[in-house]
């Protein structure tokens, strides 16, 4: 099951993948960058296909303390939830990078909520924006909702085993205003979910190979 | 959408209490609920069929934009945050405040390529959170930024969130900069201060503070007293830690345990301190046992007197005292043992030389040894003494100077008496020659009564030059004033007239009558020479008592009785800048040469040192009166000698030896002796008196002149007593000097007649001697 799920998306696959995600990340890296007026770099170096429990161990490989995330779901031709996870310290410094550093801590504890929010539907909807847009498939994205718990609290949301079955699970880097702040992506799908995805995903492949032929054979 | 009916859906989007906006996929505005009209002021109908970027030009090129955009092309939906945004859109409340709103966009559901964009209105609770966040900070602030210590504020990954001005003054960061640093760049040894802080957020921390050593941002470090503890805000948790200042006490502690290394060496060097001084002093020190046995000198004992150290040790200070000033000493050193207080005396010590130092100690006691220093002021005392001679002196003059004053009226006053005795023994011998013997006996009562006045005044002349210290007595100031009345009088001349209003109550005062003489006199000649052209002067005695409260309004009169003489004359007066004067030394209004201007300073001084006051009121052209106010004496005034009595009492045949080179007035004494009943035998030298001394002749008594020529008086009676050494001797002298020094020139035995006398006073004398 485990090598099964793992080998839904094959390298090249992935690597489609990857690069959509990061195209999508750079979107709301320049949406972000508009509105923080600074530098704001985002990277996701890696993506995998792994199961919830794996994808909650991945998360307490790194992290002691509590999280928090921002949740949206996403319905159409693609279906699930994606969860933006960050540790709830480093959340923090993520609002104090994202409103400019002077605010009292206290002040920075109670707009949290709202401009983490705010932060983590720029983020997600320049994945899943750019995901559905290369992919030429319609969505409609839900607005964010924040959470807080433990790894396992936030990846069993709602307690419906149909979506949640596959994680799509990617590390996320952010960097700005000096301050580099990690996290997790992680997109909750059902097998059918994923499948089409994968087909997606080839299709999008032979596209850009039929464009960019001679680069692939480079590489 | 004007030109149709209103649908129910149109009436409750227009109805519901917030901006709702939908734009077709070219983002034009196909609806504009009335909450969007209210609130932007632009109708619907201006708004539907236009672009968002139309109506509010900065919109172009937002989040918002893109928002939408997304929004369209990818059914995205968005959030816009006012924590975010300070106004996505130009919108007021009803009240015309600026409004403060989210905004979502979403894709509209079951409507191809369409968007909604809804507005809601957030500003009152905004407002509520801001005014109860700003409260709660008042109150941090008010506790925080004004400690003294750091407080730091820390997220469970040991971030500082929040750090007070105090820290960032402690350890020299700018404000704001410490804010995301780690906690650890503010400790020497980050190790210490982990586990510090895993015990914090275990729980496990002891409620007591640790010492840190932290570190500032240049580098240097501090000691640090921190003490911490975890709290929950919003669920999450925090960890404040107070870090306090404790350099000022690690730097007491260190600088007491460097008194505590150097204690020994600094009181070595007290020591030496102690000791140079001990050593070089130019006072006398020591220490002795209680017995006065000396057991410690100062180099000076032998630098100033010249006793070395080994002849002092072991010996009693008493024995380097005079004998004239042991009395003192031991009187001064037992009263220092019995009071166990600091004791100062004055005593003389003897040098190794032979001569003394007058040394002004002073001495402690303590358990088991006295400690005195000893200050050499014979330098001080000698210039005392100087002084004091110096000020007899210019008291004497003073009296010479008062002598001459008189002396042209006496010696007038003199001639007149000589006149009289002279006159009368001219008359007596023509009477006698003429053998009209019934008028001799008036005129020989004539001639002594002249001669009897010409004694008194040269007497009074004599006792008054008489050089003579201080001695108060008891005495009447009546009494002494009338005696003093002749002499005045004679001395102011015909043209100024002399009362005495004396007071038969005039208390008796305590002072020098030698002086207080001196000082009526010169107030008497003051007062002549301020009547040139005559007048009259009043010698007045009085009795007063001053109370308290004219005491206080004088400050200078203490209350109190007083007998007052005053001395008012019809003179020129003064005026009053020369009143103030008037008691000032060498201050005078006569010519150069007519007077010393010490008069009045004289009187003035003499009279408080009598303890009394000098007062004076002057009128210029009505006159002046000093008044002399001297404090009552409550006591006897000292028996008056019996007067003489009636008849001179007379010898039994005894023998007299009467040596006198002066053959007039030998011959009156003899003549005088043989009429009394005594047998005179007459020698007109010393050396003629000798072989009469060294004979067996009777001889009761010798009257001897004191300046004889060759033996002088003195010599002759040492000789006599020599064989005899029972001999009475009555020495004879016609000079003052003689009679002051009268306590050291007469043995048991002796006494003494000044020249002239009257022979009754002789008689009496012989036959006290005798008897």
């Amino acid at each position: 099951m485990e090598q099964h799920r793992s080998q839904i998306l094959n390298d090249l696959e992935r690597d489609a993948l990857s690069e959509l995600v990061n195209l999508g990340v750079g979107k709301a890296a320049a949406n972000l960058r508009e509105m923080v007026k600074d530098e704001v770099l985002l990277s996701v170096p890696s993506v995998t296909v792994v199961s919830r429990a794996e994808a909650s161990l991945l998360i307490n490989e790194h992290e002691t303390g509590r999280l928090v995330a921002i949740h949206q779901r996403f319905s159409g031709d693609l279906k699930g939830r994606a969860l933006l996870i960050f540790p709830e310290a480093n959340s923090l410094e993520l609002v104090r990078a994202v409103t400019g550093g002077d605010v009292p801590l206290d002040d920075i504890v109670d707009l949290g909520q709202e401009a983490l929010s705010e932060t983590g539907n720029i983020i997600l909807n320049g994945c899943l924006g750019t995901i559905g847009n290369m992919l030429r498939r319609t969505m409609q994205v839900s607005l964010p909702e924040i959470m807080r718990g433990n790894s396992s609290e936030l990846l069993s949301l709602g307690g419906d085993q149909g979506y949640g079955e596959a994680v799509l699970f990617l590390f996320i880097n952010f960097s700005l205003r000096e301050r580099a702040v990690r996290g997790y992506i992680a997109m909750l799908m059902d097998l059918p979910a994923l499948t089409s995805l994968r087909d997606l995903l080839r299709q999008y492949i032979h596209r850009m190979s039929d464009e960019t032929d001679s680069i692939h054979v480079e590489s | 959408m004007s030109s149709r009916e209103p649908t129910l859906y149109d009436s409750l989007l227009n109805t519901v209490d917030s901006g709702i906006v939908v734009l077709d996929r070219d983002g034009r505005i196909v609806f504009w609920n009335n909450w969007m009209a209210a609130a932007s002021a632009v109708s619907t109908e201006s708004a539907v069929g236009k672009l968002l970027s139309d109506i509010f030009p900065r919109v172009a090129g937002t989040r918002l934009s893109s928002a939408i955009d997304d929004s369209l092309r990818f059914g995205t939906s968005s959030i816009l945050t006012h924590s975010l945004h300070d106004a996505v859109f130009p919108l007021s409340t009803s009240a015309g405040r600026t409004m403060v709103h989210n905004v979502s966009v979403r894709p509209v559901v079951g409507m191809a390529k369409s968007c909604l964009v809804q507005v809601s209105d957030v500003t009152i609770a905004t407002e509520r959170d801001r005014v109860l966040r700003e409260r709660q900070n008042a109150r941090y602030d008010a506790v925080v930024s004004s400690a003294p210590d750091s407080i730091v504020t820390l997220s469970t990954d040991g971030l500082i969130q929040s750090a007070n001005p105090a820290a960032t003054k402690q350890f020299g960061y700018l404000g704001g900069e410490l804010i995301a640093m780690r906690a650890e760049v503010l400790f020497e040894s980050p190790d210490q201060w982990i586990s510090y802080w895993n015990s914090i957020l275990a729980g496990s921390a002891s409620g007591s503070p640790v010492e840190l050593k932290g570190r500032r941002k240049d580098g240097s470090s501090t000691y640090l007293e921190i003490s911490g503890s975890a709290w929950q805000s919003h669920s999450r948790l925090f960890v404040t830690v107070i870090l306090r200042d404790v350099n000022a006490r690690r730097a007491a502690e260190d600088a007491l345990r460097q008194i505590n290394q150097t204690l020994e060496q600094r009181v070595a060097e007290r020591t030496a301190d102690r000791d140079r001084m001990w050593r070089l002093s130019t006072d006398l020190m020591l220490v002795m046992k209680l017995d006065g046995i000396i057991t410690a000198i100062n180099p000076a004992w032998s630098v100033f007197l010249g006793w070395d150290e080994t002849e002092i040790i072991g010996a009693n200070l008493s024995q380097f005292i005079t004998v004239e000033d042991l009395p003192k000493w031991e009187a001064a050193f037992n009263d220092l043992l019995k009071s166990r207080r600091p004791r100062i005396c004055e005593v003389r010590v003897r040098t190794r030389a032979g001569s003394s130092r007058i040394i002004a100690w002073s001495a402690v006691i303590g358990h088991d040894f006295v400690q005195a220093a000893g200050r050499d002021v014979t330098a001080e005392r000698e210039a005392e003494e100087s002084l004091r001679n110096a000020e007899e002196a210019l008291r004497q003059s003073q009296k010479m100077d008062a002598i001459g004053q008189l002396t042209g009226g006496i010696a007038h006053d003199f001639n007149n008496l000589l006149m009289g005795i002279m006159g009368a023994l001219s008359l007596i011998k023509r009477r006698i020659a003429a053998n009209r013997h019934e008028d001799v006996t008036g005129l020989i009562d004539a001639g002594i009564a002249s001669a009897t006045r010409a004694a008194a005044l040269v007497h009074r002349l004599l006792a008054f030059a008489r050089q003579q210290t201080l001695d108060p007595q008891p005495l009447s100031v009546n009494h002494l004033i009338e005696g003093m009345m002749d002499l005045m009088r004679r001395s102011l001349g015909e043209q100024i007239s002399l009362e005495g209003k004396l007071s038969a109550s005039a208390w008796p005062v305590m002072t020098d009558a030698n002086q207080l003489e001196n000082a009526l006199l010169n107030l008497v000649i003051n007062s002549r020479d301020a009547m040139p052209a005559g007048g009259r002067l009043t010698i007045e005695t009085s009795s007063i008592t001053i109370g308290r409260s004219e005491s206080s309004k004088k400050s200078e009169v203490e209350a109190g009785d007083y007998t007052v003489i005053s001395v008012t004359d019809t003179g020129s007066g003064m005026p009053a800048n020369v009143v103030a004067k008037v008691f000032d030394p060498f201050f005078t209004t006569k010519p150069l040469g007519q007077g010393t201007g010490l008069g009045l300073s004289m009187v003035y001084g003499f009279v408080k040192q009598s303890n009394g006051h000098v007062q004076i009121q002057s009128e210029v052209d009505k006159g002046t009166t000093i008044r002399l106010l001297f404090p009552r004496h409550k006591g006897e005034i000292a028996g008056e000698l019996p007067a003489a009595s009636s008849e001179a009492p007379r010898g039994a045949g005894e023998t007299v030896l009467l040596v006198e080179d002066d053959s007039t007035v030998r011959k009156l004494i003899a003549d005088v002796l043989r009429d009394l009943g005594y047998a005179c035998v007459e020698a007109h030298d010393g050396l003629a008196a000798l072989p009469i001394l060294n004979s067996s002749m009777r001889l009761d008594l010798l009257i001897t002149d004191v300046g004889l020529p060759g033996l002088n008086g003195r010599q002759v009676a040492d000789i006599g007593r020599q064989r005899r050494p029972d001999l009475k001797v009555l020495f004879v002298t016609g000079y003052a000097a003689h009679a002051t020094v009268r306590a050291g020139f007469l043995d048991a035995g002796m006494d003494m007649i000044t020249k002239p006398f009257n022979l009754d006073d002789l008689a009496i004398k012989i036959r006290s001697m005798i008897e």
